[in-house]
């Protein structure tokens, strides 16, 4: 439900929203939610209603495309490194160390730092990282299909590795991707907010709501706690939603991982 | 056992070499070199920039005018001996910089972790217990909204509303530790520490209920019941010491995720340690430190996996033989 209208907003902010996000001065300044404006307004008059909504874009933007990155990536790698196994799969496991060493903020910060802020740079790294994380897993998927009959059959019939890889291995973990993808988008989805936070997210003026929490909201958060609890919650609500709607899926579609 | 300790010791040697090449390279790609910055800093300061010879110098004593695999060695041959060069900008031994800002962030961090694991571990505990029941599904829930709450928002909101509400704010000046204050010091870090661990309580909660759920199904549990022990005992001597295997080797892949969020935490509630340090080398663009604090948290996170490996190894048998 909250999804729904998660998407909804982000696909047709232009209808929805009152007002410009980043017109300065629709209203009187650091103006407490009201009829005209649902939320209240910000320093410099702009409608923060209309800005959570298109912070929905920001956020789901981020959010999918780093997904929807990582979990390729991490299906390309875990796939050759688990299915050709050998030095190169030695090589790219110890790859996967040491970028799980390095806590992710302080990958992302660094590789912020080379790349500069830009949107489409925030889903590379994020994408990046996620893709080497989530790639032992499917790494160990791939080793346990490699060893089933099915796999052996093919190969005993003159079948090449890519042949196998992707007629036989693939569509037996495309459940697991499924249920990365809706378990990814969650995490992800704060991971750009905490580094819009930070100042190292999506550049200014785009709403992001966590940029909103951060320069917006911080200096007037006791004059106006709005600009604050809206943001907050819309984050939270949103990430809960999620986190619900992966566990339900997860659970549906591979009984196997609900352990964790 | 001696065996599998030292296995699993020399696993981690070309995974901290790797950590260090990448640390090394990373700096060497960056577009703008921290002379760029010292230089801009001197042109707001009003001094002249640094040109021709002073450059070159400066250069020097960086290291950057050597190839790139020289670099490498001589970054790990000081790194091994915890020399990670100096400050660019405060001309400051990096060693100092973490020393000084660390002890912050263990406390900050081993706060969160006690409190998350006692916390979730209980939680878990009696979650499984009442199964099925209202109550069971309500904690729950609560946990997965735990694991939802942005630690970063739920700080910020934490501190508005204990101010409108209570008229109660988080200290804003830091105070240094002092043997004759210890509550003043380390009541200035309840509410971060409070903060940090609430999404690690909600990740061990939901996995101690699911282990223990597993684990009171087999047999040795049943056994334990026939035999006329208490329901107590049965659960807690012996299916929760084998349920919490799982949840002691999560929390040692927690350690990265828990030093991520303090950086935020130390940021928003003003705590000096290495993640505010960092923020602050960031602005900077000061390489040194930066380079520094990645290394050295990257060895915390290798070194926390190690000691769950080897207490894994110890605690149960069976994973020894394969390694």
């Amino acid at each position: 439900m909250v999804l729904i209208v998660l998407v909804l907003s982000a696909t047709l902010a232009d209808v929805v929203v009152p007002y410009d996000p980043i017109r300065n001065n629709v209203g009187p300044n650091l103006e407490g939610p009201d009829g005209t404006h649902l939320f209240g307004t910000d320093h410099f008059g702009r409608d923060v209603f209309s800005r959570i909504v298109y912070g929905a874009r920001t956020s789901l933007y981020v959010g999918m495309g780093a997904t929807l990155l990582g979990v390729l990536a991490a299906t390309l790698l875990g796939a050759v490194s688990g299915y050709l196994g050998g030095k190169l799969d030695y090589f790219l496991q110890r790859f996967v160390d040491v970028a799980q060493a390095i806590p992710p903020l302080i990958f992302l910060l660094g590789v912020l730092l080379v790349l500069g802020p830009r949107t489409e740079y925030i889903i590379l790294a994020l994408g990046l990282r996620t893709g080497l994380s989530l790639s032992r897993i499917v790494r160990g998927s791939v080793i346990d299909i490699k060893a089933e009959d099915f796999v052996e059959a093919a190969r005993s019939f003159g079948a090449s590795d890519a042949r196998i890889l992707a007629r036989h291995v693939l569509p037996n973990i495309f459940a697991l991707i499924i249920v990365l993808v809706s378990t990814t988008i969650g995490g992800l989805i704060v991971a750009e907010a905490a580094l819009s936070f930070l100042g190292f997210g999506v550049p200014p003026p785009t709403p992001s709501w966590g940029g909103m929490l951060s320069v917006d909201g911080r200096i007037y958060m006791l004059a106006a706690p709005w600009l604050l609890i809206a943001p907050a919650f819309a984050l939270t609500l949103v990430v809960f939603a999620t986190n619900m709607f992966g566990d339900a899926l997860r659970d549906e579609l591979d009984p196997r991982l609900r352990s964790a | 056992m001696t065996k599998y300790i030292l296995a699993r010791l020399a696993g981690i040697i070309p995974t901290t070499l790797l950590l260090l090449l990448t640390v090394v390279v990373l700096v060497r790609l960056l577009p703008g070199s921290a002379i760029d910055a010292l230089e801009a800093q001197a042109a707001v300061a009003g001094t002249s920039g640094i040109t021709g010879e002073a450059r070159a110098a400066l250069e020097q004593r960086l290291g950057l005018d050597d190839p790139l695999p020289l670099q490498y060695v001589e970054y790990t041959w000081n790194a091994a001996q915890l020399d990670f060069g100096q400050s660019v900008l405060r001309g400051e031994p990096v060693t100092n910089m973490i020393e000084r800002t660390l002890p912050v962030t263990l406390v900050l961090g081993i706060m969160a972790l006690v409190w998350a694991t006692v916390a979730g571990m209980t939680i878990g505990l009696i979650s499984a217990v009442i199964r099925g029941s209202v109550m069971d599904y309500v904690l729950r829930s609560i946990s997965i909204l735990g694991l939802s709450v942005p630690n970063f928002a739920l700080a910020t909101l934490v501190i508005v509303m204990s101010t409108i509400w209570w008229k109660w704010s988080p200290p804003v000046t830091y105070t240094s530790f002092d043997a004759s204050a210890l509550w003043t010091y380390f009541s200035q870090f309840f509410a971060p520490a409070l903060v940090l661990g609430l999404a690690l309580s909600a990740v061990v909660m939901r996995l101690t209920r699911t282990q223990l759920l597993e684990v009171l199904g087999h047999d040795y549990v049943r056994t334990a019941r026939a035999k006329g022990l208490p329901e107590r005992t049965a659960v807690l001597r012996h299916a929760l010491p084998n349920a919490l295997i799982p949840v002691v080797s999560t929390l040692g892949l927690e350690v990265a995720t828990l030093i991520s969020g303090a950086v935020l935490i130390e940021a928003i509630f003003g705590l000096p340690g290495m993640g505010r340090l960092l923020l602050t080398a960031i602005s900077e663009r000061d390489y040194p430190v930066i380079q520094g604090i990645a290394v050295v948290s990257g060895m915390f996170v290798i070194f926390a996996n190690l000691f769950v490996d080897i207490s894994y190894g110890w605690l149960n048998p069976r994973v020894r033989v394969g390694a």
